[in-house]
């Protein structure tokens, strides 16, 4: 018979408990609905590329109505992780609609987060992507 | 009560460094190194299959493609292969064998390189087609199933067989290594001539019960006495803690010197007579441009243009076209035009395949500076993104020990890394002028320079391709096919 003498078996048991640790809590968080917001988006110029890119927001509730006086923080990611983000605010131009600019730094796909902070003080994340950006 | 040889007055001993040189004597150490990078692996695996789906965001992206790959290559080139050292999966295996014992030796036909050169290359291939990158739970799913591997092969197979003969990770580490300033040999040969009792390949056994096995020796099959290199060497410091006589050390060497020589290497043979490791040397070297090709503007108009070409509608049949260019035809191509040339002007008495098989070692290190530049360039410009998404995974799990994340937390600006990828692309650039000219003054005694040119013009034309991708804009996606042209 080998006999290891590392303790290596202490080790796995151990792993495992912050494994399930980790499990547990992870599965667990997060599980709140939060409103039921919908977000339409366009952006400029088309196809996009690096550099300022225009981003218009139409956010809606469940009845179609616009949603006004929303707090709405962009941030913007490359697919890739290491990358910088960078990070913009959106203004309210009319009545559930609002506008942004977010500088690209790279071409690729981005992907969008909107965090966004509801009059009644609930926050709704919600993303999109703008894929293909393309060097200026 | 071990008495300690002593070391000749040239060389370093990382050994005898005050403090560190007793801690990795422990023979714990290995254990101690390994327990938190397998705590960090549990947790990668855990954020990439339940945490947030954006790879910036997720531990198991962040971690593995920014910083391991980075840490990795930066430690090769300024110590050794400390990182198979640290494995966490021969931890999780030592446990196992625990509960089950080996019973079979590795395959005789199998006892080569030509496994884990397969699947080093299909990572990079599958890196690129599933977008690995962007996707936490592939990279978990990856982690995952290299430790099931790892329990596969070494559960069935005695020794360290899934090391030697399967890990591409690790063989990526033991042709790297090949460059690194620190190898674990004997500090005095005349002490290995009297040794009667070969602990660190056989290992110590108790007493009263031989069968029982104290320390391990080398499970690579590497004898200290007649080890040449980091080849096949994983560090794990059993050969050092084995030596009745404190005979091994890390010590200091110059870089790439291996390369030069062609002596046989106990557990490996002659590196001129090893297709399988010339075969790992070329992956490695024009792998480390494909890889990098991956990541820049070119290679979609590329890729569109084969696609349309082929008339195909998938990425699969459009990459295999891309990586048999550059991992095969173009290898191909540029050695064998350079040993003929080598051959007939020149005059070298070798045949074709055994020059390209002797200068393709040469290779290893612009194909380390190329692993370098692009890795270095992702762990310096995403150096602190750890922070903020640790800080996340925390805040996730309801603990937010560390604060909100503070996602501006990046790195070095790209203006100031692009200066260090390219110093890493000359380094690698001196080293394979340097490496293959050795290669050429014991190839061809009268005119080195004859036999040097072309393998110069190589090592130029593939650094001259490195520079040209690094000053391409990068770009990352997947959705090539989509992208309207």
């Amino acid at each position: 018979m080998l006999l290891e003498t590392d303790g290596a078996q202490y080790v796995c048991r151990g792993s495992l408990a912050i494994a399930a640790i980790l499990l547990a809590s992870g599965c667990g968080s997060r599980s709140g609905a939060g409103p039921a917001i919908k977000v339409e988006f366009e952006t400029t110029p088309q196809p996009p590329h690096t550099g300022p890119v225009g981003i218009a927001l139409h956010l809606t509730d469940a009845s179609a109505r616009p949603v006004s006086g929303a707090h709405i923080d962009l941030e913007g990611d490359m697919t890739h992780a290491g990358m910088a983000p960078v990070f913009s605010h959106a203004v309210e131009l009319q009545p559930g609609r609002y506008r942004s600019q977010l500088e690209l730094t790279m071409p690729g796909d981005w992907v969008v987060l909107l965090h966004v902070k509801l009059a009644s003080g609930e926050q709704v994340e919600k993303q999109f992507e703008i894929t293909g950006v393309r060097s200026q | 009560m071990k008495s300690r040889a002593s070391v000749p007055n040239s060389q370093f001993d990382l050994l005898l460094v005050p403090g560190l040189g007793r801690l990795l004597q422990w023979r714990h150490a290995r254990s101690l190194l390994q327990i938190p990078v397998l705590i960090v692996s549990v947790a990668m695996i855990v954020h990439g299959l339940f945490g947030p789906t954006l790879a910036p965001k997720n531990l198991a992206t962040t971690l593995t493609w920014v910083h391991f790959r980075g840490a990795l290559v930066l430690v090769l080139l300024a110590a050794g292969n400390f990182f198979c050292l640290a494995c966490p999966f021969m931890l999780v295996r030592n446990a196992a064998r625990r509960l089950f014992q080996p019973r079979l030796n590795w395959p005789r036909a199998l006892r080569n390189k030509w496994i884990s050169v397969a699947l080093f290359a299909l990572i990079l291939f599958t890196y690129e087609l599933f977008d690995l990158w962007a996707s936490p739970l592939w990279t978990a799913v990856l982690i995952v199933a290299y430790f099931l591997a790892v329990l596969v092969v070494d559960g069935f197979f005695k020794h360290a067989s899934f090391c030697k003969f399967v890990c591409p990770i690790g063989q990526f580490n033991f042709i790297a290594s090949t460059v690194s300033p620190l190898e674990i040999k004997v500090r005095r040969q005349s002490v290995c001539n009297v040794c009667a009792t070969k602990d660190c390949i056989r290992g110590r056994r108790e007493a009263a019960s031989p069968f029982v096995v104290t320390q391990r020796g080398c499970e690579l099959a590497l004898f200290q006495p007649h080890k040449v290199g980091n080849m096949d060497c994983t560090f794990c410091l059993d050969c050092i803690h084995a030596c009745p006589h404190d005979n091994v050390g890390i010590l200091s060497r110059v870089p790439a010197s291996e390369l030069m020589t062609d002596p046989r290497r106990s557990g490996i043979g002659f590196f001129s007579r090893r297709k399988d490791i010339g075969a790992l040397a070329l992956v490695f070297t024009f792998g480390a441009l494909v890889n990098a090709f991956g990541m820049v503007s070119p290679v979609y108009a590329l890729e569109a243009w084969i696609g349309t070409r082929l008339n195909v509608h998938s990425e699969a049949p459009v990459l295999a076209v891309i990586f048999g260019f550059f991992l095969l035809v173009e290898p191909v191509v540029l050695l064998g035009v350079a040993a003929w040339i080598t051959r007939t002007w020149a005059g070298s008495k070798r045949a074709i395949v055994p020059l390209a098989l002797r200068y393709s070692y040469g290779l290893v290190p612009i194909g380390f500076g190329v692993w370098l530049a692009h890795y270095g360039f992702h762990f310096l410009t995403g150096l602190f993104t750890f922070i903020p998404v640790t800080q996340s995974a925390l805040a996730r799990i309801d603990w937010p020990i560390l604060g909100e994340p503070n996602w501006s937390l990046t790195g070095l600006p790209r203006n100031l890394a692009q200066p260090v990828e390219l110093g890493f692309l000359l380094l690698g650039l001196a080293g394979s002028l340097l490496v293959t000219y050795h290669l050429a003054e014991g190839d061809v005694h009268e005119r080195p320079y004859r036999a040097f040119t072309p393998w110069a013009a190589v090592c130029l034309i593939l650094f001259a391709s490195a520079v040209w991708l690094m000053l391409q804009p990068m770009e990352m996606r997947g959705t090539f096919m989509n992208m309207g042209g």
